[in-house]
């Protein structure tokens, strides 16, 4: 009876392996098979867009959210009054800018421009969108510097308003997705129900949403300028990565975002699809709390950043599909200094720095991570790496809420965690993350370090307005940071993105909050 | 009947009651500022503590729980999520329709494949039939759902390019899921009828049947199955009471926005309003399910309908 068992449980087991192809080695020419059908078998609609991304919008009002996956939609519906070109300047968009003072800015805006309830854009639309920014805590990341007092509507296309401080960084941040222009009517009259029934001036108008299921969006025929080249969009969540992919090898998406490390080459080899990708915004680091013993002394920061190899760590975890990275900040961002060093893997070195600081047989330290796989993966290897100086690690992995309540409160001795820039300007994570006026009440300097040579670069970057300065000020910033090292830098994420192969015309992102205005179908 | 159908019903109150202060004490308790959540990394301290007083986070726990029970109760207001602003009825109604049918279905699967085969592997009891159907319903019980799932995705979506591989709008949509999540299902009803069964066409009264020439398929059917059915019929509203809110990594896998993944999503996001009315909706489902079994318990034998008062 047993053996009857046995033969029938292998059969079944083999049965399933075979129709499903467990053998990794012929998974992914046949998976191209599949996918070929679906390519040759022709596009029945070129009026739409299927997209896939890997969570739902959280929200269509700007002023309510700024995750990425909401942007993506509200990007594509809204428009701001400047954007940035190709070489990363500040360029006019809905409106001519000027500055009449240091602290004064002009917005000359376009006539004509047709919001989608037919409402032409005024000057009191723009108004009404920066004093909702200024009211909105989301936004305070935008509109904090702005005097809401002096927004002034000087006509019906002009409109004036002065910051409280001179802000170098100011006009970049107005480039941003939640910096799009909302129409003052619509939001009065749809009151709570604005952030389900979006109106912008933007190539897509916005459709309907069954939360969950799908976003629809529509190509506005009163576009003031060129047209969008598909007619609807369909943006469909998908949390689950391995689904993400099928998805675009089975034809039934023709782009989807965040295409998990693990698929990466599998699009990559599939000649029927297109994989595009860049360095996002975002960075992963070994953060250190410097106000708790033992991080206070910059000695034993610097030991353990000598005994982890970072470059390993980030081609272990990441399979070559990360850069290692030197600073807080992108390479993708202004002002990026490629001439920054990462302090060396050098385990006799870190062993030098402890003696130094009077820990020559190591001590004893916490990792708190949150539940992400590769963050834990960090925890897990530094824990190996510094075992060989002698440091003890214990790993405490916490949910994602509960972890950010413990780092927030400074009751980590260290930490991993990643940070996306929100704006392509450096001040933004640099000020907020190190200056020492960010420290505690719920404000972004978690690691603590309060270092005036800091501050005073950070303040000079800020303030400056002649790019050298503002360069030179980041540049020294950086190579500063390397030294104290209140973050032991990892990586520099990259954001991919498959395509179905007659996709033509998509331009990427590094927040990865995609337009489809440009896209169209060969 | 109808007596003790409304005497059910007011026993659900205090359950209910019991529910809603455990769920609540235990999203208190639970670490995570839902304010910080909401606002997000950038935002001030002062727009935190401004947006808990404003949801009323800042209250002591009791009050809280007060203020909770008297909406409930007095408005039947369950209270509105922090995220969107919308009730939470509406949210939760929003997604009951892709959570019913998809427990439906898959119950349903579960009913007209695990009952027969049930029964056959009873009467054929130790034929290679039977070894066949425990070895899978083993196999059913201990598979994962998401690599069951992504198992059928890759042969039905990938492979043959016969079914999709995500959503729940066609019914084409909702073979993939409901069978994924059916296999468990089939298994345990499949196993249950098998056991039942076997205990019933044992019995002198069978014997008694088959004596009076009866053909096997009339005794196996109205005398045996009738007979066994009480216990299939517990089980399959247990897992149809479990499928009502349990199916999250189904619902994941197959990017269905149902009850589950919208619990888990609020629990990731500290969304409290959302987890307590799911919580209640779910435990109000399963009370029903449970009810509605008792129901049929009477249906099925007369002296049990007769304890019904």
């Amino acid at each position: 009876m047993t053996k009857r068992f046995a033969a029938l449980f292998l059969a079944a087991a083999m049965a399933v392996c075979t129709l499903t192809g467990c053998g990794g080695g012929g998974n992914d020419s046949e998976t191209s098979g599949a996918s070929e059908t679906a390519a040759v078998s022709g596009r029945e609609d070129k009026d739409t867009l299927n997209v896939v991304m890997a969570s739902d919008a959280a929200s269509m009002d700007a002023a309510d959210t700024i995750d990425v996956y909401s942007q993506m939609v509200y990007g594509n519906i809204l428009e701001t009054l400047v954007k940035l070109d190709e070489n990363g300047e500040v360029v006019p968009n809905l409106a001519e800018y000027e500055m009449l003072d240091d602290v004064t800015y002009q917005f000359k805006i376009k006539e004509g421009v047709k919001f989608h309830n037919g409402e032409e854009l005024k000057a009191s639309d723009v108004a009404f969108t920066i004093q909702r920014g200024c009211e909105s805590p989301v936004l305070n990341y935008l509109y904090s510097e702005v005097d809401p007092a002096t927004i002034e509507v000087v006509d019906d296309y002009t409109v004036k308003f002065s910051l409280k401080n001179p802000s170098a960084p100011f006009l970049v941040n107005m480039t941003c997705n939640p910096a799009g222009i909302v129409s003052e009517k619509a939001v009065t009259e749809a009151g709570d129900s604005y952030n389900m029934n979006p109106v912008g001036t933007g190539p897509y108008k916005f459709v309907s949403w069954q939360q969950g299921t799908e976003i629809r969006l529509e190509a506005f025929e009163d576009y003031h300028g060129e047209p969008a080249k598909i007619k609807n969009v369909v943006i469909r969540p998908i949390p689950e990565g391995a689904n993400r992919t099928i998805e675009l090898e089975s034809g039934g998406a023709d782009i989807v975002c965040d295409i998990p490390t693990t698929d990466i080459s599998r699009v990559e080899a599939d000649a029927n699809l297109q994989l595009e990708s860049i360095v996002s915004y975002a960075t992963t680091f070994l953060g250190f709390n410097c106000e708790a013993e033992p991080f206070d002394d910059v000695r034993v920061r610097q030991a353990v950043c000598y005994a982890l190899d970072y470059a390993g760590i980030t081609q272990s975890i990441m399979q070559g599909y990360a850069e290692p990275a030197t600073t807080p900040v992108s390479s993708e961002l202004l002002f990026h200094d490629e001439t920054v060093e990462h302090i060396p893997y050098d385990p006799e070195k870190a062993k030098e720095l402890l003696a130094e600081a009077g820990y020559p047989d190591g001590f004893e330290m916490t990792i708190t991570c949150d539940e992400r796989k590769e963050r834990n993966d960090i925890a897990v290897i530094a824990q190996s790496q510094l075992a060989e100086v002698g440091i003890t690690v214990n790993i405490e992995p916490l949910e994602w809420a509960a972890f950010l309540d413990k780092v927030y409160a400074g009751e980590t001795q260290s930490y991993v965690l990643g940070w996306s820039s929100a704006v392509p300007d450096p001040d933004m994570v640099c000020y907020s993350c190190f200056h020492s006026s960010m420290i505690g009440n719920g404000n972004n300097n978690v690691s603590r370090i309060n270092d005036p040579k800091i501050d005073e670069l950070l303040d000079k970057g800020r303030t400056s307005f002649d790019t050298a300065t503002r360069e030179e000020a980041y540049s020294e910033f950086y190579h500063y940071l390397a030294e104290v090292v209140p973050w032991d830098m990892m990586w520099v994420d990259s954001k991919y993105v498959g395509l179905a192969g007659d996709v033509e015309g998509f331009v990427m992102d590094p927040m990865g909050s995609y337009r489809f205005a440009t896209v169209s179908f060969q | 009947m109808f007596k003790y159908i409304i005497k059910r019903l007011l026993m659900l109150i205090p359950i209910l009651l019991v529910v809603t202060f455990v769920i609540f004490t235990l999203l208190y308790i639970t670490p995570g500022d839902p304010a910080k959540m909401i606002l997000g990394q950038t935002a001030t301290e002062e727009a935190v503590a401004e947006l808990r007083a404003e949801l009323g986070l800042d209250q002591p726990f009791l009050i809280q729980y007060l203020n909770y029970m008297k909406d409930l109760i007095f408005h039947f207001d369950i209270g509105t999520s922090y995220t969107t602003g919308q009730p939470v009825i509406d949210e939760i109604m929003n997604c009951l329709p892709a959570t019913l049918k998809l427990a439906l279905s898959s119950i349903l699967i579960a009913v007209v494949v695990g009952v027969p085969i049930g029964v056959i592997s009873a009467v054929k009891q130790y034929s290679i039939f039977d070894n066949i159907v425990m070895v899978l319903g083993l196999a059913g019980i201990s598979m994962p759902v998401f690599w069951l799932g992504l198992l059928l995705i890759i042969l039905f979506s990938v492979r043959l390019g016969i079914l999709p591989a995500s959503g729940y709008s066609t019914w084409q949509q909702m073979i993939l899921p409901a069978v994924t999540l059916s296999a468990q299902s089939i298994a345990v009803v499949a196993r249950m009828t098998r056991s039942s069964m076997l205990e019933e066409i044992r019995k002198d009264y069978i014997r008694t049947v088959r004596m009076k020439g009866q053909t096997e398929m009339r005794i196996t059917i109205f005398h045996g199955l009738r007979n066994a059915l009480i216990p299939i019929v517990t089980v399959i509203g247990t897992q149809f009471g479990s499928l009502l809110g349990g199916a999250v990594m189904c619902e994941t896998i197959f990017s269905i926005p149902g009850i589950g993944r919208l619990m888990v999503d609020s629990i990731k996001t500290r969304n409290f309003p959302i987890v307590q009315g799911g919580v209640l909706f779910i435990a109000i489902g399963f009370a029903l399910v449970n009810l509605l079994v008792d129901i049929i318990y009477a249906f099925l034998d007369p002296k049990i309908k007769a304890q019904y008062k």
